[in-house]
């Protein structure tokens, strides 16, 4: 079985390449000087260039976005045959340019967002081989069909006219590269496929990873022995904090009604809901501590020079911060939660069950990074 | 089953025989993804209070496996295309489930506009119906009111949420907002204050 191998042999191009590149602005808990930012934004950029060096015209073509055009908003949590994505498919790419193209990713995200995005992706991949359906949901017998030349993006899976041909799997995430890789003019890094949509702006010194969502199915699965949770950490802080309060506390948080889904999910773009459950100002210190580690599991997806300014502005509003709960409270047991606050939204929702969660980040002020301007 | 034969459903109506075929596209798209929502109807609604009018805001997404059934709901005369009368007609229909009052008085919902994707789309379990509807009201006296909501469209297979929006202008505040426990019903509690 390769498949282990494979996957840290992609997590440590991650470590590596951050190691590379950013090491000075990895450090959690400080907030990087904006020099810092501006050298990896400059790195980012640098690694996006080295992507388009190893792609033809026509992927190029493929590849890029006017950042001011419709593309932004085009992603989505289902699988290819169901949601018909735009962009280079990473089962189109020679090996070099699969390295190139994770390269780009790990330059973007600190190690653990870019280790979570990969066992993201790993998990689909074990949803790939476990798929036995004998209909349009599984491969067929001898592996999935070759990609047709002339297929419209999203890859082979679809039949116009017919029910969709689901398809799972690593090759079946897409990047797009939305307005020309810059240092300092507003663009963009999407990447996505099944329970994954990761939306990179960035903008010189500054980068906002809002929209973007993380799902996982399964949940929990085993490579070689080890075993896997893409989302168990938040998973499990949410836990550990609800257990922290107090009974007047969660009295406050856990809401009297089932959320059985993203409220603000794909497609529900600039909608602000009303806030509900218990004010980070009624937490203490340690369940606001609590409260902050909680939401650095989405703000610190993105390379920590961007993290922690974001970090830093997610605190400063933490009194304004609402934390709201949704079923049983037992580690284990299916809940949703919700964080809110004047900069940012959080929603983690089980899909009917445990092993198959979704997860949206956003930030109201600054989805797609609408502060920085157009170009 | 082959891949291009069709599932009639009754329309409107989701009867023994309509589960049974569901059952069977289930089966079909893999059990893999037997969990997304795709039996359901999700139906999101967002209420807006202004002093003056509520507007509620729908977003109907059908599952795929529900899909079918809800398009020949919408394209009556099955010539595969919603015509602008079959969209009318459709949020005719959506909105008589739609009950809403102000202060215990309820009041009427128009139709303000709406958005359909293709058919195509939605059958594919990826299309999203939205409906904008508001009702006036008369002029708020400053003080507490209650809003409240109630969706019973296709309830045998809807999954709903149910949100506030937060008010554009300050001087409406919402001070609680209480729901049954499937969300098709909401009780929002606000506040007008004096105006300025």
């Amino acid at each position: 079985m390769r498949a282990l191998p494979r996957l840290m042999a992609l997590v440590c191009l991650g470590f590596c390449a951050t190691l590379a590149t950013a090491a000075p602005a990895q450090t959690p808990a400080q907030v990087a000087p904006p020099a810092a930012q501006t050298d990896v934004t400059a790195r980012i950029v640098a690694a996006a260039q080295a992507l388009l060096a190893t792609l033809n015209q026509a992927d190029r073509t493929k590849v890029q976005f006017p950042f001011d055009g419709p593309q932004k908003s085009g992603w989505s949590n289902f699988p290819t045959g169901i949601f018909k994505r735009a962009g280079l498919r990473l089962g189109d790419l020679t090996p070099p340019q699969r390295t190139a193209a994770m390269s780009l990713l790990s330059t973007a995200l600190s190690p653990e967002g870019y280790r979570k995005i990969v066992e993201i992706m790993q998990g689909d991949e074990v949803l790939r081989k476990n798929d036995t359906g004998p209909g349009p949901g599984g491969p067929p017998p001898g592996g999935p069909p070759p990609r047709a030349p002339g297929d419209a993006p999203g890859g082979p899976g679809l039949t116009p006219g017919g029910p969709p041909r689901v398809a799972f799997g690593e090759d079946e995430y897409y990047l797009a590269l939305i307005g020309p890789p810059s240092t300092t003019a507003p663009w963009m890094i999407q990447f996505g496929g099944h329970h994954l949509a990761i939306n990179l702006t960035l903008a010189g010194t500054e980068a906002t990873l809002a929209p973007s969502l993380t799902g996982a199915q399964p949940a929990r699965f085993t490579i070689e022995g080890r075993t896997m949770r893409p989302l168990g950490s938040e998973n499990d802080k949410a836990f550990d904090l609800i257990n922290a309060l107090d009974e007047g506390q969660r009295k406050q948080a856990i809401l009297a009604y089932t959320v059985s889904d993203l409220v603000l999910g794909p497609g529900q773009d600039g909608r602000t809901i009303q806030p509900e459950g218990v004010r980070g100002s009624a937490l203490t210190p340690a369940q606001q501590t609590m409260l902050l580690d909680l939401v650095r599991e989405w703000a610190g997806i993105m390379n920590s020079a961007f993290a922690e300014p974001r970090m830093a502005e997610i605190r400063a509003h933490l009194a304004e911060t609402y934390f709201a709960w949704s079923g049983q409270t037992t580690n284990g047991s299916m809940a949703y939660f919700r964080v809110q606050g004047p900069t940012l939204v959080i929603e983690y929702a089980p899909q009917r069950s445990i092993d198959h969660i979704h997860t949206i980040y956003r930030d109201p002020t600054n989805d797609y990074g609408k502060r920085y301007g157009s170009r | 089953m082959g891949r291009g034969d069709r599932i009639d459903f009754p329309l409107g109506l989701f009867n023994a025989r309509g589960i049974a075929s569901l059952a069977v596209v289930g089966v079909l798209l893999g059990a893999s993804i037997e969990a997304h929502r795709l039996d359901e109807y999700l139906q999101a609604a967002r209420v807006d209070l202004d002093s003056t009018r509520v507007e509620v805001r729908l977003a109907l997404t059908p599952g795929v496996d529900v899909a079918d059934a809800i398009v020949r709901e919408i394209d009556v005369d099955r010539d595969g295309v919603l015509s602008q009368r079959e969209q009318a007609a459709y949020v005719t229909r959506v909105l008589e489930a739609v009950h809403l009052d102000v202060d215990g008085h309820t009041a009427r919902l128009h139709p303000t506009s709406s958005r359909f994707p293709a058919a195509a789309d939605l059958k594919g379990g990826e299309g999203t119906i939205t409906i904008r509807a508001d009702a006036g009201i008369p002029p708020l006296r400053p003080g507490t009111h209650r809003v409240y909501v109630r969706n019973a469209y296709h309830a045998e297979i809807g999954a709903y949420l149910s949100n506030a929006l937060v008010p554009r202008t300050k001087q409406i505040a919402v001070t609680a907002q209480q729901r049954n426990a499937n969300q098709s019903e909401l009780s929002i509690d606000y506040v007008v204050g004096a105006a300025r």
